[in-house]
């Protein structure tokens, strides 16, 4: 075995094969280590988020009937992007079902009879573009899509616009697009009468939102939107009537 | 698996003469380093560190004492099992926000340690030391949960008394081995960190 490395010098106590030998392996060290490093997130639902809000003033027990308008509050901070209308009511269809298997009942006639509570759904979208750059500076990302509840009637929140990349030496550019879906309970009888220039806010009663990717698949999308439903509820127990 | 043993099997070969440890020799060991989390350390991840490596240098100033330094990296990384729910109380309004999404908890700790340790036993056999590390360790605490994450870092005091082994191999080379108890103490913001960590590796004199 020993005479199968020549290359180490036997007979000098600090040889400079030795030393060299000792070099290398600090030197590729860092790359090993850094290949060990353990990741994070694999899978694209790993990232999602649920978030309900609880009012601590809302006596639930008192409120049954409910009414959700037909169309979904869209912003993006792409001005081009459009919600389709097919997923559109898709989604509302999910958040219907959930309110309903959860014993809400749906108003049969607002209009006339009104509801106990109104449940408005918003979709936010917001597309982060990521420049790589090969300068001294960092490059620069937008940041993710936040929940905001926008005042009633929609007002509109829009995110920040990404800012412009270094003067030079990209290397490469990549985008992702993040969504937050957002459902606001309020009481329909404590909407203000708009006298003023700007419109009040209303109390909120409840509010969950779902944060996460929004890429991957129709199907992968509505069966992660079905799990956030799901966890909505898990985590507002005082929701559920039956 | 194979080609690191290859890879290694140099560092074994390394002349020449007797190992010896005594006033004015350097030893330098090379260590994987695996640890485990204790107390506060614990609760932020309780899971093992199975990634880890520690660098040791000594310079004997008598035939049983040594001073040097010691430095290295530990990661310790857990991921929840499933979705976790943390519940916060908004101050504002006093509104309860309950957030829900899996959760990635990771702790890096980067010692850096000036080290005295007391050898015994006499040069060329095996040489078991005890020894205390003093000096700073820079951590960086990281709760990864949704798109978002929340991030510490600091540079803190702590300690780390140790007891080891040096098992000459024949040559300069020999077999390291020792554990150390690591703490690291709190600032005004973060809590203490303790861990105990095994150092399982290879030395030189020289």
């Amino acid at each position: 075995m020993l005479h199968a490395l020549p290359f180490i010098d036997m007979q000098h106590s600090k040889s400079p094969a030795g030393r060299a030998v000792r070099k290398a392996l600090f030197l590729l060290l860092p790359f090993l280590i850094s290949a060990c490093y353990p990741d994070g997130a694999e899978y694209v639902d790993e990232l999602d988020l649920v978030i309900t809000v609880e009012n601590p003033d809302a006596n639930y027990s008192a409120l049954s009937t409910y009414v959700i308008p037909d169309t979904i509050m869209f912003i993006s901070n792409n001005e081009n992007a459009r919600l389709d209308e097919e997923v559109e009511q898709q989604i509302l269809q999910q958040v219907n079902n959930r309110f309903q298997q959860n014993g809400w009942v749906a108003s049969n006639a607002p209009a006339s009879n009104g509801s106990d509570v109104l449940i408005a759904v918003s979709l936010l979208e917001n597309v982060n573009l990521n420049i790589i750059t090969g300068g001294w500076w960092n490059y620069w990302g937008g940041w993710p899509g936040w929940g905001y509840y926008p005042p009633f009637p929609p007002g509109g929140y829009y995110p920040g616009y990404p800012g412009y990349p270094g003067f030079c030496c990209y290397s490469g550019i990549y985008s992702y697009t993040t969504g937050t879906l957002i459902i606001e309970m309020v009481d329909p009888n404590e909407i203000p009468d708009e006298t003023g220039s700007e419109p009040e806010p209303i109390p909120l009663l409840w509010a969950g939102a779902i944060n996460g990717l929004l890429e991957g698949s129709d199907a992968n999308l509505s069966s992660r939107l079905s799990r956030g439903l799901d966890q909505m509820f898990i985590d507002s127990p005082y929701l559920i009537k039956n | 698996m194979k080609a690191l043993l290859l890879f290694l099997l140099p560092l074994f070969l390394l002349p020449c003469q007797q190992l010896r440890a005594q006033s004015g020799d350097n030893y330098l060991s090379l260590n994987y380093n695996p640890a485990i989390p204790l107390g506060t350390t614990a609760d932020f991840v309780d899971e093992t560190s199975w990634r880890g490596f520690d660098l040791k240098y000594a310079y004997f100033i008598s035939d049983q004492l040594a001073l040097g330094f010691r430095t290295g990296w530990n990661i310790f990384r857990q991921a929840s099992d499933g979705i976790v729910s943390e519940t916060i109380i908004n101050p504002d309004n006093e509104s309860i926000v309950t957030i829900s999404g899996s959760q990635f908890r990771y702790i890096n700790s980067f010692p850096i340690l000036a080290t005295a340790d007391y050898h015994f036993g006499l040069e060329g056999s095996v040489r078991p030391y005890i020894g205390l590390g003093i000096g700073g360790f820079a951590i960086r605490q990281r709760l990864e949960m949704g798109l978002y994450l929340v991030e510490d870092n600091s540079f803190r005091f702590g300690l780390s008394p140790n007891a080891g082994l040096i098992i000459p191999m024949g040559g300069m080379t020999s077999v390291h081995l020792a554990s150390q108890y690591n703490y690291v103490f709190s600032n005004s913001d973060l809590d203490e960190l303790p861990y105990l960590s095994f150092s399982i590796g290879l030395g030189w004199s020289f």
